[in-house]
């Protein structure tokens, strides 16, 4: 009876000491390695709950419907939603934002691309990561990527799927710890069967490229377009207006394999484009020419910001 | 010599330094010399208490008011400036840091952007752009988009 006992203690002792080994999470490095040699192969239906903090500061949180077969999306909109009627297909590195109504399509460089195959870093400038069991997402359990600064502030989360090559959360959080950015699904199945032809883009949809989008809200706006010269490496991700104090901005956001930066344009500034206090991470440069206002925006030096500002040039003039 | 001396007390001039010594030793010895029989014909009059009294109440007239404290504004300007001062630099160290990341907290689409400055804004922009990207997510535009802000009339 006594040698019972003490067996049956150290089978306790021994299983215990085996499953927290096996709880230990993988380094950050192999969670990454295993979500980008995963990305072409995972295949899912899925539901997700998309927040963003809008420019102009407000929160909006959406519904999205994914299918997902590799690097081939698409994403549709409940019926409720303010985007019903939309689809977002994702091909080969291009966005393609249809919508029906105007039976028209947006072509811009694929937004998710970077988040799918480099999924999370240390920020620039220095950090760390960290990996640790995390919460359940969807029914499902998960590892947390932390990403931390050099001051140890967390940028971004991610939870991993512990089984399967994806993200199913994501939060990229501002210095406050606040939300500027993320996702989180609510239900997925994998390996879900996907209907043929749910990645064909409709046809007979007008065409609007960034470029002509560009130059249709310059017009609007009254503003001689600008733009990031090409052979820096940056790349057109987008293009908006925004309307502040009554005067109109003509924004474009850049991306490179470097950084990200924003341009911004107006006929004439009411004030100075700098912001009143400095952010830690990001900077401006700012400057007139030709009757225009201009202010770059990035996460880096002003010398880099002032370098990239001379090759600033006219649309259509070399 | 002597007569000398006498000519010099009855006129109450200046005596040299042997007339005294002169006149001390001949007061001393008691000599009936014209000088000393002056000196001690001399009437040594004690003043009356009523006199001081009267010379005190002149000199009370006469002497100038005691000078009253009179308001320094001067003095009370630089001190309350320094009171004023040392209460700036304390509530100026006292003070919470400024926000280094902009936290905007009214629309910019046609209306008042009062508590933020333009570039606020814009830096503001473009950090949730940032974001977005780094998220892997994206707003499409509203589908049907009649060019009015309604974001106004719903936050009401």
């Amino acid at each position: 009876m006594k040698h019972l006992l003490r067996a049956s203690m150290l089978f306790i002792v021994a299983a215990g000491s085996c499953l927290a080994f096996a709880q230990q999470p993988p380094t950050p490095e192999a969670l990454v390695k295993r979500l980008s040699d995963g990305a072409k192969k995972v295949t899912y239906a899925g539901v997700r709950s998309v927040t963003m903090r809008m420019p102009e500061g407000r929160t909006r949180s959406f519904e999205e419907r994914i299918l997902r077969k590799g690097l081939r999306w698409v994403i549709t909109y409940p019926d409720n939603s303010p985007y019903a009627g939309q689809a977002v297909y994702e091909l080969e590195g291009k966005s393609y934002n249809y919508n029906a109504a105007k039976n028209e399509v947006r072509v811009a460089p694929s937004r998710f691309a970077d988040a799918v195959t480099e999924t999370i870093r240390p920020p620039r400038g220095g950090g760390s990561l960290i990996a640790k069991a995390g919460t359940t997402v969807a029914s499902r359990s998960t590892w947390v990527i932390e990403a931390k600064d050099r001051e140890g502030v967390v940028r971004q989360r991610i939870w991993v799927d512990r089984n399967e090559a994806l993200i199913l959360k994501r939060e990229v959080l501002d210095s406050k710890g606040n939300v500027f950015a993320g996702f989180q699904f609510t239900s997925i199945r994998f390996n879900a069967s996907i209907p043929k032809g749910a990645f064909d883009l409709p046809r007979g949809a007008k065409i609007i490229t960034l470029d002509a989008e560009l130059r249709q809200l310059a017009k609007e706006a009254g503003i001689t377009p600008a733009i990031l010269d090409p052979k820096t490496g940056y790349t057109l991700a987008g293009v908006s207006k925004m309307e502040v104090k009554g005067v109109t901005i003509l924004r474009q956001f850049y991306v490179s394999e470097t950084g990200r930066v924003s341009l911004m344009q107006t006929k004439k500034a009411p004030e100075s484009m700098n912001p009143g206090t400095q952010s830690r991470r990001f900077r401006v440069y700012t400057w007139e020419s030709g009757g225009q206002a201009y202010a770059l925006i990035g996460e880096m030096d002003q010398k880099e910001l002032e370098k990239l500002a001379k090759r600033v040039k006219l649309l259509g003039r070399d | 010599m002597n007569r000398d001396l006498l000519n010099k007390l009855k006129n109450e001039q200046a005596l040299d330094t042997a007339e005294r010594l002169d006149l001390e030793q001949a007061l001393e010895r008691g000599e009936a010399s014209p000088a000393a029989q002056w000196m001690s014909q001399l009437h040594d009059e004690d003043p009356s208490m009523a006199w001081r009294s009267q010379l005190n109440a002149k000199l009370q007239e006469i002497a100038p008011a005691p000078a009253k404290k009179r308001f320094n504004w001067l003095g009370t300007s630089a001190i309350a400036a320094a009171g004023v001062c040392a209460a700036f630099v304390l509530f100026t160290m006292n003070r919470p840091p400024a926000v280094t990341e902009p936290q905007p907290h009214d629309r910019v689409a046609g209306v008042s952007t009062s508590n933020n400055d333009l570039g606020t804004v814009l830096m503001t922009a473009h950090q949730a752009d940032d974001a977005q990207i780094a998220a892997g997510v994206r707003a499409p535009m509203r589908t049907i988009d009649v060019g009015y802000d309604w974001s106004s009339l719903e936050s009401r």
